[in-house]
């Protein structure tokens, strides 16, 4: 079957009612705990995995997936409105997006977010069918040093991501690094930095250090009166995107829809790079760089399509080779494993209901996504107006309640607060806590790397930047890092000999 | 409080944090470049940071921030916001959920400007069981046991 075929075989599948209903289901639940934050899709997709055991393998295959694409796209309302990351991947949305909430323009920021991840859901799932397989295998080819080196070049090159200082967002990169240390090594099993807490020892939750440092953090702003505007009342009209800000948005949603997809074929938090690397990307391709982080349409396009796009991807070494890149896929796995289902590349061949009934089924969920949420624009929007002391108090309780979901854990309270002060006098000192979210969520990955790499060579560290890959990404990074401070030597070279 | 004072500050925050964990770290089982142990990373982290902490101290002695660092006259707001979180963390497990959610919404309300008690209360209460039935029946989040409540 070639992937049109499997595509409209797949559609055929996927709007059985009973497949139809499961992917309802399951782009709503995932809305909503993506709204929610803390409470992220794992906990939706365990919570609900008992309840699939009655369903068709495709159906309960279908649902889990609504739930985690689902979630990605709900993520951003709250971040949007509230400066609360709904989901992790949504925190590079509150950069631009809260701003322009600030601004009145609410409406626009959450109809492109909408429509940027309908668009990256719909990139994605072509992709899936059409390039999936043959992208997975050559995912398949990385290993640790080349890992390494991608993720150590992403953090030097995403540094620059929020235009404060070099050293402050190295700073904030080393706090980040320093945190994720915190608990058991992945080699060697051996305790670091737990002072005797068992708690400790499974590490630090990224989900409470992200809240806290933006939810917590604004609800402490929040009560500085004379410091911060009230967003503007918005009028019905002004809930759309004018046509210069459609223009601004169209092509960092197509950006960061190719940009999610194939940071969705490598494992790890893949969402939220891809979020961070197409908001670097964008700022650097625009002519006005110094709006970004003051509400530039083009900071929420490019990182909601960036994440629905590695949502998406991610789902390719899943379906297409049987490998979880992350526990999204590995509880997607255990659903595949339960139900008995051919798991691996046979899957195509062995089961083409579930693996082209779930791709299909994607659009249908971006479609169901889109009716559901742009009808809703208008009254997230309205929330707005409500009094003061009420937003506060819900975003107090919504972020209490929604870390001490993700673990049980009142550690996470406790971790939740004092992240939350910090990010209140990081901010006041100039800081930018996205960058330490984003080192917290890649020590793991960088240590864990390095560590397998320095095995592989035997300590010749050299030989990890000889390697083909790691060479050639070695030789893209610094090209990306090198040449804006040539062109722009030239640039001003050429100024001054035609001033002179 | 000055914004020079307030980043030198931070810059020896910084150095006595990654000076710290590098101490700590070489505590840990050591290895080579060959056979690593779980000290390389911390010591390489800290490493980075002590570095990073240096530059930002020099360069703020040698062109130092100027304009100050307000934060006095929000003090006691920020304060009482942050014990009532600390507070909502050490009476989950006595209290339980719905009486500690209440107390917490109480005082928020209050902190924002909410000052009538009655008003204060309903809303609190109401917010309260929303959260209670979106938390727990539907998402099934398990809030610990009111341990001074039986």
């Amino acid at each position: 079957m070639n992937p049109f075929e499997g595509l409209w075989f797949g559609f055929s599948v996927a709007l059985q009612p009973g497949n139809l209903l499961a992917c309802f289901a399951g782009v709503l639940i995932g809305t909503i705990v993506g709204v929610l934050p803390g409470i992220g899709p794992m906990g939706a997709m365990a919570l609900l995995l008992p309840f699939t055991y009655s369903m068709s393998p495709a159906a309960a295959l279908i649902m889990l997936a609504g739930i985690f694409y689902g979630s990605m796209y709900g993520g951003s309302t709250m971040a949007i409105l509230m400066k609360v990351p709904g989901e992790v991947s949504s925190v590079v949305t509150t950069l631009d997006g809260y701003e322009m909430t600030m601004r009145g323009r609410a409406g626009p920021a959450l109809f492109v977010a909408a429509i940027g991840s309908f668009v990256a859901g719909s990139i994605g799932i072509l992709g899936l069918a059409i390039v999936g397989p043959a992208l997975a295998r050559a995912a398949v080819a990385f290993g640790p040093p080349e890992f390494f080196v991608l993720t150590l070049l992403g953090l030097i090159i995403l540094s620059r991501l929020t235009g404060s200082s070099l050293i402050r967002a190295a700073l904030m990169i080393a706090l980040g690094l320093s945190i994720s240390t915190v608990g058991m090594e992945p080699m060697s099993g051996v305790s670091r930095f737990t002072f005797g807490s068992l708690d400790l020892a499974q590490g630090l939750e990224l989900v409470p250090i992200a809240v806290g440092l933006f939810g917590i953090a604004e609800l402490l702003r929040m009560a500085e009166d004379s410091f911060v505007s009230r967003p503007q009342p918005v009028r019905v009209k002004d809930l759309l995107p004018s046509k210069s800000e459609w223009r601004r948005a169209r092509w960092p949603i197509v950006r960061g829809s190719v940009i999610g997809f194939l940071f969705g074929l490598i494992p790890g938090p893949t969402a939220m790079i891809a979020a961070f690397s197409s908001y670097a990307l964008e700022r650097r391709l625009s002519k006005t760089p110094d709006e970004f982080g003051k509400g530039a349409i083009e900071g929420v396009a490019g990182p909601e399509a960036a994440n629905n796009g590695a949502a998406q991807g991610s789902f390719i070494p899943l379906l297409a080779l049987g490998i979880p890149f992350g526990p999204v896929s590995a509880m997607m796995l255990t659903a595949l494993l339960i139900h008995g289902a051919q798991t691996g590349p046979l899957l195509m061949t062995a089961n083409p209901e579930i693996f082209w009934g779930v791709t299909s089924s994607m659009y249908v969920g971006n479609v169901a996504l889109v009716l559901l949420n742009l009808p809703f624009i208008g009254a997230f929007v309205a929330l707005l107006r409500l009094p003061k002391y009420f937003i506060a108090t819900a975003i107090a309780l919504l972020c209490l309640v929604g870390t001490y979901a993700v673990a049980n854990s009142m550690l996470d309270i406790w971790v939740l607060l004092i992240s939350g002060v910090a990010g209140y006098l990081l901010r006041k000192l100039h800081f930018e806590p996205a960058m330490l979210v984003l080192a917290l969520a890649l020590g793991p990955i960088l240590e864990k790397s390095l560590i397998q790499s320095l095995f592989l060579v035997q300590g010749n560290w050299v030989e990890i930047f000889q390697r083909p890959i790691t060479a050639a990404i070695f030789v893209i990074g610094a090209l990306i890092v090198l040449a804006p401070l040539v062109l722009r030597r030239f640039a001003s070279a050429g100024a001054a000999e035609s001033r002179s | 409080m000055t914004q020079r004072a307030a980043n030198l500050a931070v810059a020896t925050a910084f150095m006595a944090i990654g000076a710290g964990q590098i101490a700590m770290a070489l505590r840990l089982p050591g290895g080579s470049l060959a056979e690593p142990g779980p000290n390389l990373f911390p010591v390489f982290v800290g490493a980075l940071m002590s570095a990073s902490a240096t530059v930002y101290l020099v360069r703020e002695l040698l062109h130092g921030s100027t304009g100050r660092l307000d934060v006095k006259e929000q003090l006691p707001k920020i304060a009482g916001i942050s014990l009532t979180i600390a507070l909502f963390a050490l009476l989950l497990p006595r209290l339980g959920f719905v009486p500690t959610a209440f107390l917490l919404q109480l005082a928020m309300l209050r902190l924002f400007g909410l000052k009538r008690l009655v008003p204060g209360m309903a809303l609190s209460a109401a917010m309260t069981l929303v959260a209670y039935f979106l938390f727990t029946p539907l998402l099934g989040v398990r809030f610990p046991n009111a341990q001074w409540l039986g």
